[in-house]
């Protein structure tokens, strides 16, 4: 029987999955597109609004990318955690819970 | 500026790329999913809770963003369209104009020939003409301020669109992530480890019956002579590198006076006392015999080597390295070798003590006011870990490695474990480590059974003396009916002189 209530390689397997909602280069691709928007409204309220939208939305894009890459790698460190401590708990107590 | 101006070609393009940028989003939102249904499916108690509600609200971010991607690029695309048929109206409008004024002045030129030839009905009819005319110019006039108001009226449409594309507070929501998506995980994983860090160490150790506790004991020695060899040279070579500065015992004590005054003797006394354990090795064996003596010998003479191919160029310190590495492994193995079942008995101790005790609810009240007792090491550790986690976690990220002269905003925004470790030591109570390890239920106690002889045998009923048999073997003689005269007086009532009242016959 597992210690924690996760089976840490399973855990672990998730890691790629993390890694792939990542969100890399998004925010600097839709802010282009974006300032794209602004240039192509001719001036005026419509490209100062587009450019602070581009530069919110690359902000946000790039802070939410930040948060899935912490998420991923914290979910990679407890998988380790959990694996070592397992293996260890294992080792000495032989699966009782 | 005109309220005219720009290019819709180049907005349809943008909203196309907006598209394939929402796509993306939705993407990693299903991949996402995927994590945590695979996560979720073989994962319960409160770090699989706390996962989830992390992952939940990543994806709801997510999701926000890709509409709002997709959101602006139907605005963007309606705006393109506006603005496409204003200017494809403003273009054949500004053709009209021309040809009107065109027209305006061919009729000018033709109204002067009819006042120079004196022609008044053609002078009239031609006066009428360019009326006509420039009514049409002036409704082209109006057409076209017609157009830029109502481009104008798009403009503001689609600039406030563009300024309530995104939810308020949507950076907020996902920088409050910073604190709460990491330190989820793992704070889920900190308790785990805490958990079996002290069911391991606190647990076995300290509340192990007193079997455990003598063959602990008993193990202190093997264990202290298993490290002294290997821990003590590894001591006096920290010391050789810099990295520890403890003063070296023994003989470098008793001439430390002039060990300061000259580095050369600091430099022999250090190799001297690193070489120790493997001069003694080579000298006197580890007591063993035969093959095994001549290895012991052998390799403390590695070891004296490997110290002295310390001092040497890089290749030497490597090889150096090695062999006192081989020697402290061969120290290492032999000792646990030798104290194989000790090792072995303490570790099925452990299993079964361990398991025995902490099911028990004294046993768990116990560890939870040690945990309790814990708190600032654990606060202390907590804190070490932080700093270690906010340098590599914001060098992973940005790719810069920290300059103390150059404070970096970021390390105020990592989430922190030492904050949050009294709550948690707080929540390790003894029906929590119950939860944890399950209790076990207190045995019942059963008197054990009596020996056989001495177990009082009940009295058969039939040997019961009827009290008024007790009475006397005299009565009973005179009852029984041998013995009573046929006709004479009875001392029992006769069944037809009982008179049973109205209870007994009911």
């Amino acid at each position: 029987m597992s210690y924690f209530a996760v089976d840490p390689q399973a855990l672990g397997a998730i890691a790629p999955a993390m890694r792939a909602a990542s969100l890399e280069g998004v925010d600097s691709a839709a802010s282009s597109a974006i300032r794209a928007i602004a240039g192509g409204a001719g001036g005026g309220e419509c490209a100062v609004a587009a450019t602070d939208l581009a530069g919110t939305v690359g902000k946000v894009l790039g802070v939410l990318g930040d948060q899935l890459r912490i998420f991923g790698t914290a979910t990679e460190l407890s998988a380790s955690a959990y694996g070592r401590v397992e293996g260890l708990a294992s080792g000495l107590f032989g699966g009782a819970r | 500026m005109s309220a005219l101006d720009g290019d819709p070609g180049q907005l349809w393009a943008a909203a196309d790329r907006c598209l394939v940028i929402a796509d993306e989003c939705d993407a990693a939102s299903g991949a996402l999913l995927g994590a945590l249904s695979s996560a979720t499916a073989g994962w319960s108690g409160a770090a699989a809770v706390q996962f989830a509600g992390v992952g939940a609200a990543h994806r709801r971010l997510l999701q926000t963003a890709r509409e709002a991607l997709r959101s602006l690029a139907v605005h963007t695309r309606g705006f393109a369209d506006l603005l496409d048929e204003a200017q494809r109206e403003l273009r054949r409008t500004q053709a009209q104009a021309r040809e009107g004024r065109a027209r305006l002045r061919g009729l000018h030129a033709r109204e002067r020939l009819a006042i120079q030839a004196g022609e008044e009905d053609a002078r009239a009819a031609i006066g009428r003409l360019i009326e006509d005319t420039r009514g049409t110019l002036t409704g082209i006039d109006t057409r076209i301020a017609e157009l830029e108001h109502r481009m104008l009226l798009a403009r503001r449409r689609f600039a406030g669109q563009l300024d309530e594309l995104l939810p308020p507070g949507m950076l907020a929501d996902i920088e409050r992530l910073w604190s709460t998506g990491g330190l989820a995980v793992m704070l889920g994983g900190a308790a785990g480890r805490l958990f079996q860090a002290s069911k391991l160490l606190i647990g076995t150790a300290r509340y192990g019956p007193g079997a455990f506790g003598r063959d602990l004991k008993a193990l202190e020695e093997p264990l202290a002579k298993l490290l002294r060899g290997p821990g003590g040279t590894a001591r006096v070579l920290a010391d050789r590198v810099g990295v520890a500065r403890r003063p070296p015992g023994g003989l470098t004590t008793a001439l430390s006076p002039a060990e300061g005054k000259s580095p050369v003797l600091r430099r022999l006394l250090v190799e001297y006392e690193a070489a120790t354990p493997g001069i003694t090795d080579l000298v006197k064996g580890r007591g063993h015999d035969g093959l095994r003596d001549a290895a012991d010998r052998a390799m403390g003479l590695i070891e004296v080597g490997g110290v002295l191919m310390l001092r040497g160029p890089g290749w030497a310190k490597v090889a150096g390295a090695v062999a006192v590495g081989s020697w402290a492994a061969w120290r290492i193995g032999g000792a646990m070798y030798d104290h194989k079942v000790t090792i072995a008995d303490v570790g099925r101790r452990a299993k079964t003590d361990g398991s025995a005790v902490l099911g028990s609810q004294a046993g768990q009240e116990q560890l939870a006011k040690d945990i309790q007792r814990s708190k600032p090491v654990v606060r202390g550790a907590a804190a070490l870990a932080d700093d270690l986690l906010a340098e590599s976690l914001i060098v992973d990220l940005t790719k810069i490695k920290p300059t103390p002269s150059i404070p970096n905003p970021l390390y105020g925004r990592v989430p922190t474990l030492s904050e949050h470790t009294d709550e948690l030591v707080d929540r390790v109570t003894p029906d929590a480590l119950a939860g944890v390890f399950g209790r076990q239920a207190p045995p019942v106690i059963t008197p054990p059974p009596l020996p056989e002889a001495n177990t009082p045998r009940p009295e058969p009923s039939r040997r019961i003396t009827p009290p008024i048999r007790r009475a006397g073997p005299r009565l009973g003689a005179s009852l029984s009916g041998r013995d009573l005269p046929i006709d004479g007086p009875s001392l029992l009532p006769r069944r037809q002189d009982v008179v049973q009242s109205p209870e007994q016959q009911w």
